[in-house]
């Protein structure tokens, strides 16, 4: 009773909802990927996107592209902008476009452009790693997503040492490599299983980015993590870090005549995605 | 600015009424700049607008030992940000229909009864209309719909206190209970959303409390 009453004051009363996000239930786009991972302003990308489904679903698996130009305001705690979340301002592109010439001055550290007598505005803030990124709405009849696509944008405000020097030591951001995704080949259920996700050697890159403190380069390296999806059962947790190229999680399957759908997503910090998938048959 | 109207009658020794107009204009509210990159320490700007204006009317009254007094007030508050296009909304905290009643009973043997009512609108709030994945962040982005469009379900509570004061030796001694929200409402204080915003739920306030007090001043 005392712990009872003891948590409920921790707490605060407040019911959680049992409703795991990693488990998927109905259609969605779990994740979404340009092509090359990190590109300069007129570079042709392909989009791609994981579109995850119950085995019961047949959903849509080409989805609808368009780009978000607008960069959002900062009362906006959204990915992007009200605008492009309610689809009023998009702008339809195929799979495979080539990113705005203009983005690294909506996006990234350029001026950015301005209408009329509006006086100039300051560039954007770089992310953590020293990346901008161009916004895309990926849409099917049943699920939609945004997903971006990392700017290379030139060092701007720097002198022409670093300037020179980041061109030379900067290297383009790859997708994390994944060698496998073990899975059990079948499973029962309310049996535990600990999936494992091993990455390649490379998938944690080292860059550098500038540290405006300093005025100068800092070498870093990429931080990579692992979200887990499935169709049934419940997931230990639903992401996980990969530390010296492995990440795994406790996964219990659930009950069930169809075989369960498992995904992982694997995440670096620069915006750079790949996706493995396993189909498990319930004994 | 602000400007305040009231009249005030007593129709009878123990009836007293009155009633308040008011109107606030309100310049160069703080708001976030609605910029993209506003300039650095520039996240605040003045550019807000707001107005509020209502009507409040009091009646009290005290005879034979017992005192009750009813106020109502109307209120509108509305803000505005720096978009010249944006339309007026609803003020955070804007409650337009709120009334207050007590009554409070005491008897020359020491014993006194009373009880309090609140009704109220409740605050405005944004409603959600859906959610969108951000497949970077992993996480769901709310769609809104207008701000403050919505409101928290109407606000009623109702209270009850009996008290007995002695005077034991010189010294006074006040024993009292008090029952708050005595019909054990569940009024929803706040909205909260599961991770995708399919689902709401609320946090409620309290429910029924009893306090039991001792009060002695010698």
């Amino acid at each position: 009773m005392r712990r009872a009453l003891l948590w409920c004051m921790a707490t605060a009363c407040l019911p959680a909802f049992d409703d795991p996000t990693a488990v998927v239930d109905e259609p969605r786009i779990l994740a979404v990927r340009s092509e090359p991972a990190e590109a300069r302003p007129g570079d042709p990308v392909r989009w791609r996107a994981l579109i995850a489904a119950p085995e019961d679903a047949t959903p849509d698996t080409v989805p609808e592209w368009a780009w978000c130009l607008q960069p959002r305001a900062v009362d906006e705690r959204t990915a992007v902008t009200a605008a492009c979340l309610t689809g009023e301002d998009r702008t339809p592109i195929p799979a495979q476009t080539p990113v705005p010439t203009d983005a690294c001055a909506r996006f990234g550290p350029n001026p950015p452009p301005t209408t009329g007598d509006e006086p100039p505005r300051r560039p954007a803030d770089p992310d953590p790693t020293g990346g901008y990124y161009l916004p895309v709405h990926a849409g099917t009849d049943e699920a939609e997503a945004f997903g971006f696509v990392r700017l290379r944008c030139d060092l701007p405000g720097v002198t022409r040492a670093v300037f020179d020097a980041f061109q030379d030591r900067y290297r383009t951001n790859q997708h994390p490599g994944i060698i496998d995704f073990d899975a059990p080949p079948e499973t029962e259920a309310g049996v535990a299983h600990t999936l494992v996700l091993r990455t390649d050697d490379k998938a944690a890159e080292p860059f550098v980015r500038y540290d405006v403190d300093i005025a100068d380069l800092v070498d870093e390296t990429e931080t990579l993590t692992a979200h887990w999806y499935t169709t049934g059962g419940a997931l230990g947790r639903s992401a996980s870090p990969v530390i010296e190229g492995q990440a795994s999680v406790e996964w219990t399957a659930g009950p069930g005549d169809e075989p369960i759908q498992l995904w992982v997503v694997v995440r670096d910090n620069r915006g750079g995605v790949s996706w493995e998938t396993a189909t498990v048959p319930l004994r | 600015w602000h400007g305040v109207v009231g009249v005030r009658v007593r129709p009878a020794g123990w009836l007293e009424g009155e009633v308040a107009a008011f109107l606030l204009e309100h310049r160069n509210l703080a708001v976030r700049d609605d910029d993209p990159t506003p300039p650095v320490a520039s996240l605040l700007t003045s550019a807000g607008r707001g107005q509020s204006r209502g009507v409040q009317a009091t009646v009290a009254g005290s005879r034979h030992g017992i005192s009750g007094r009813v106020a109502y007030t109307w209120l509108r508050a509305r803000r505005q940000g720096p978009r010249e296009a944006e339309r007026p909304r609803p003020f955070d905290r804007e409650q337009p229909h709120s009334l207050q009643a007590s009554l409070v009973g005491e008897h020359p043997s020491g014993w006194s009864l009373g009880s309090r009512l609140e009704v109220a609108s409740g605050a405005p709030r944004t409603p959600v209309n859906g959610a969108v994945f951000d497949a970077r962040g992993q996480r769901f982005d709310p769609v809104f719909g207008p701000q403050n469009s919505d409101r928290l379900p109407v606000f009623l509570a109702l209270s009850a206190r009996a008290a007995l004061t002695l005077y034991p030796r010189r010294s006074q001694l006040k024993l009292w209970l008090d029952v708050q929200n005595v019909t054990n409402r569940k009024n929803v204080e706040e909205l909260y959303y599961n991770a995708d915003y399919s689902q709401r739920s609320a946090i409620l306030g309290l429910p029924i409390l009893a306090v039991m007090g001792v009060e002695a001043r010698l």
